[in-house]
């Protein structure tokens, strides 16, 4: 292991490879803080360019595209509450509130510690872990899996507020809804499209994300002139951490990592779930603390970022030792490998040891270079939002709605949008949360797929749920943590009934 | 009534329709017979989603700030809404540099803001920087129906 460390480093460690890495990162986190252009768009734009060099300096340049088109997502998501991918929902919950409370500098430079905390550990455990973790994600079952995104869905009561748990699952099964919309593709039958040929496709994720959370936050900051925020001077644009700040992230940037990296070696699992249970474990394990989650708590910002960015790292391990990719970002960087002529699998670190070693390697440096190039540009990104209200709103409504076009390249998709941002203030207004929505959505496809062949291999019965002891374990996890928020309303109510 | 009843008599309303409308997904002869097939999961949602709203009518919630809700002014997000809407109606038509400039400045003033001249040393140097920047990533953005008929470049495109 310690040859393969040297040979990864004297592979990346040239002048041209440095330079690679750097031009990687100040690209994708220009490229991935457009809405709409995230981590998939920047990679699939940079491939071309990568023509040009050796398989061990293009993947290197890959690599810093990736981590800095993160770290750009997450920009958007905490200044203007746009998030262009679902991996940096997230991020905005808290990183969002924190910047319009008046420190959008120290909110970036927490994301960016974190998300270097999370890819470093993670990229160590890659080292240590990956034959092992391999076998293990490859025992996950179809079963398995729909447990798991079960428990995903249950974490809603971590984005409800007290005693609204009912609107939260509420939101979370009209997120499942929207997410069945469109040509179901085992059968080829159109679902709930209405005959419109705009709507096969189904409701792009996109278009949801910025309807429900940067548009009609525009809105919102309309409707009620206070929800805007502090207005921003350069003194808020500090990046600086007190040792008490830094005392209280350590720890959920640490559980964050570790629990990021393991369920990104889950294929198909990824950043999205792991940051949305990062935030939901943190957020029960935190009590009651002031400020509240959702209101920028540092913690809240701290650990999605981490496991995030510890995810997109553990991706990599089906990639490199199965040749599986485990995301979407994972498959682009697989088509990029086979065109230079390598075919990732269990032969990769045998056959082409420079290779698997200069990825790892280059990850790490991919991640340290992010550091140090965006850290002193904090300060001047942060500054966006001194820009005066009645310009940033309608720049964040344009943003908004070019970076939905860009995908589809359909007006139909508009529209729709503006419809989403309406119903969304209505429903904010109400206090309904919109986290829920996105989350049913998100994970309702992914649960469909599972589900379907967990009862397929198991001839119509249910009993797959208890059949495997790790299906069993997860599904007494989700059955207590759909149940104990429900349990709680109804103590409220006979509280209540006794007291009247 | 407060606004957690209201949900939950609307989405009980939302649920059943979704319900009715995933029984008549059509189905062949073959993927009538499967253990799992294009309805299961719809029919499962409905459920579940049937069950959320009974539960949201029959346990406590906290109640709805009605008389602030009313006091909101909707006048400015109403005409921010329809601007968003006319500019999807008009974006294959003028174009997306026309079309934005138009949005942007129109926004611009619906938010307050009364210098012309600011308005526009904000929203050019926007739309283009924009569409340059797409250019160089190779991202085509439509002149628009307009532009191509006064230059006469539709019929070179189809």
């Amino acid at each position: 292991m310690i040859d393969g460390l040297l040979l990864g480093f004297g592979a990346v460690f040239t002048v041209q490879n440095v330079l690679l890495v750097f031009v990687g990162c100040a690209a994708g986190t220009l490229i991935g803080m457009l809405p709409g252009l995230g981590p998939i768009s920047a990679i699939a734009l940079m491939i071309p360019i990568t023509y040009g060099f050796d398989p061990t300096s293009g993947m290197i340049l890959l690599a810093g595209v990736y981590y800095g088109a993160v770290f750009g997502g997450s920009t958007s998501s905490i200044l203007i509450n746009a998030p262009g991918v679902a991996g940096t929902v997230a991020t905005a919950f808290d990183g969002y509130p924190l910047a319009r409370a008046g420190q959008p500098g120290k909110a970036l430079a927490l994301a960016a510690y974190a998300s270097f905390i999370g890819g470093t550990l993670a990229a160590v455990l890659l080292v240590l872990l990956a034959p092992f973790l391999a076998g293990f994600s490859l025992s996950f079952q179809s079963a398995d899996y729909f447990v798991l995104m079960v428990l995903g869905l249950s974490l809603v009561s971590a984005f409800s507020a007290q005693g609204e748990y009912l609107k939260a699952l509420m939101m979370t099964v009209f997120g499942l809804m929207l997410s069945t919309v469109g040509t179901d593709l085992s059968a080829g039958v159109q679902r709930f499209t209405f005959g419109r040929m705009d709507l096969i496709d189904g409701i792009s994720f996109l278009l949801l994300a910025m309807g429900t959370f940067a548009l009609s936050e525009a809105i919102m900051m309309v409707l009620r002139p206070a929800h805007g925020g502090k207005p921003v001077s350069l003194e808020h644009a500090s990046l600086k951490l007190s040792s008490k700040e830094v005392r209280t992230v350590a720890g959920p940037i640490s559980r964050s990592s570790l629990m990021g990296f393991f369920v990104g070696t889950l294929p198909g699992a990824g950043a999205t779930i792991a940051s949305f249970l990062a935030y939901g474990v943190e957020r029960n394990l935190a009590g009651r603390v002031e400020p509240r989650f959702g209101e920028g708590n540092l913690r809240g910002l701290a650990a999605p970022e981490a496991a995030n960015n510890a995810a997109s790292t553990g991706s990599f391990v089906p990639l490199l030792t199965l040749g599986i990719p485990g995301s979407g970002t994972t498959a682009v960087l697989l088509g990029a490998l086979i065109a230079y002529g390598i075919q990732p699998g269990p032969r990769l670190f045998v056959d082409e040891p420079e290779i698997f070693w200069s990825v790892i390697v280059s990850m790490y440096f991919g991640n340290l270079f992010l550091l140090a190039l965006n850290l002193p540009l904090v300060p001047y990104i942060a500054r966006l939002l001194m820009v005066p209200r009645n310009y940033l709103i309608p720049i964040i409504m344009f943003f908004s709605l070019m970076g939905v076009y860009l995908v589809s390249f359909n007006t139909f998709d508009l529209h729709m949008m503006v419809i989403v941002a309406l119903v969304a203030v209505l429903l904010r207004l109400l206090a309904f949360p919109m986290a829920p929505l996105l989350l049913g959505f998100i994970l309702g496809g992914i649960l469909e797929d599972n589900l379907r062949r967990a009862i397929t291999l198991s001839d119509g019965s249910w009993s797959f749920l208890w059949d495997r002891p790790t299906t069993l374990v997860l599904c007494m996890l989700t059955v207590a943590a759909f149940t104990t928020p429900l349990w709680r309303a109804l103590l409220r109510r006979s509280r209540g009934n006794r007291h009247d | 009534m407060n606004d957690a009843r209201v949900g939950g008599v609307i989405f009980l309303a939302i649920s059943l329709a979704y319900g009715y409308l995933a029984s008549e997904i059509p189905l062949d002869f073959w993927s009538e017979q499967e253990s799992f097939n294009a309805r299961s999961m719809p029919q499962l949602i409905a459920a579940a989603g049937i069950c959320c709203a009974l539960l949201m009518l029959v346990l406590p919630s906290a109640p709805t700030q009605w008389r602030e809700l009313s006091r909101l002014s909707w006048r400015q997000p109403a005409i921010l809404l329809g601007l968003m809407w006319l500019y999807a109606l008009v974006f294959e038509v003028l174009g997306f540099a026309l079309a934005t400039f138009v949005f942007l400045n129109a926004a611009f003033a619906v938010l307050g803001e009364r210098n012309i001249l600011r308005m526009t040393a904000v929203s050019l140097p926007l739309v283009f920087g924009f569409w340059l920047l797409m250019d160089s990533l190779d991202i085509y953005l439509a002149p628009g129906d307009l532009i191509e008929a006064l230059l006469g470049t539709a019929d070179s495109h189809d």
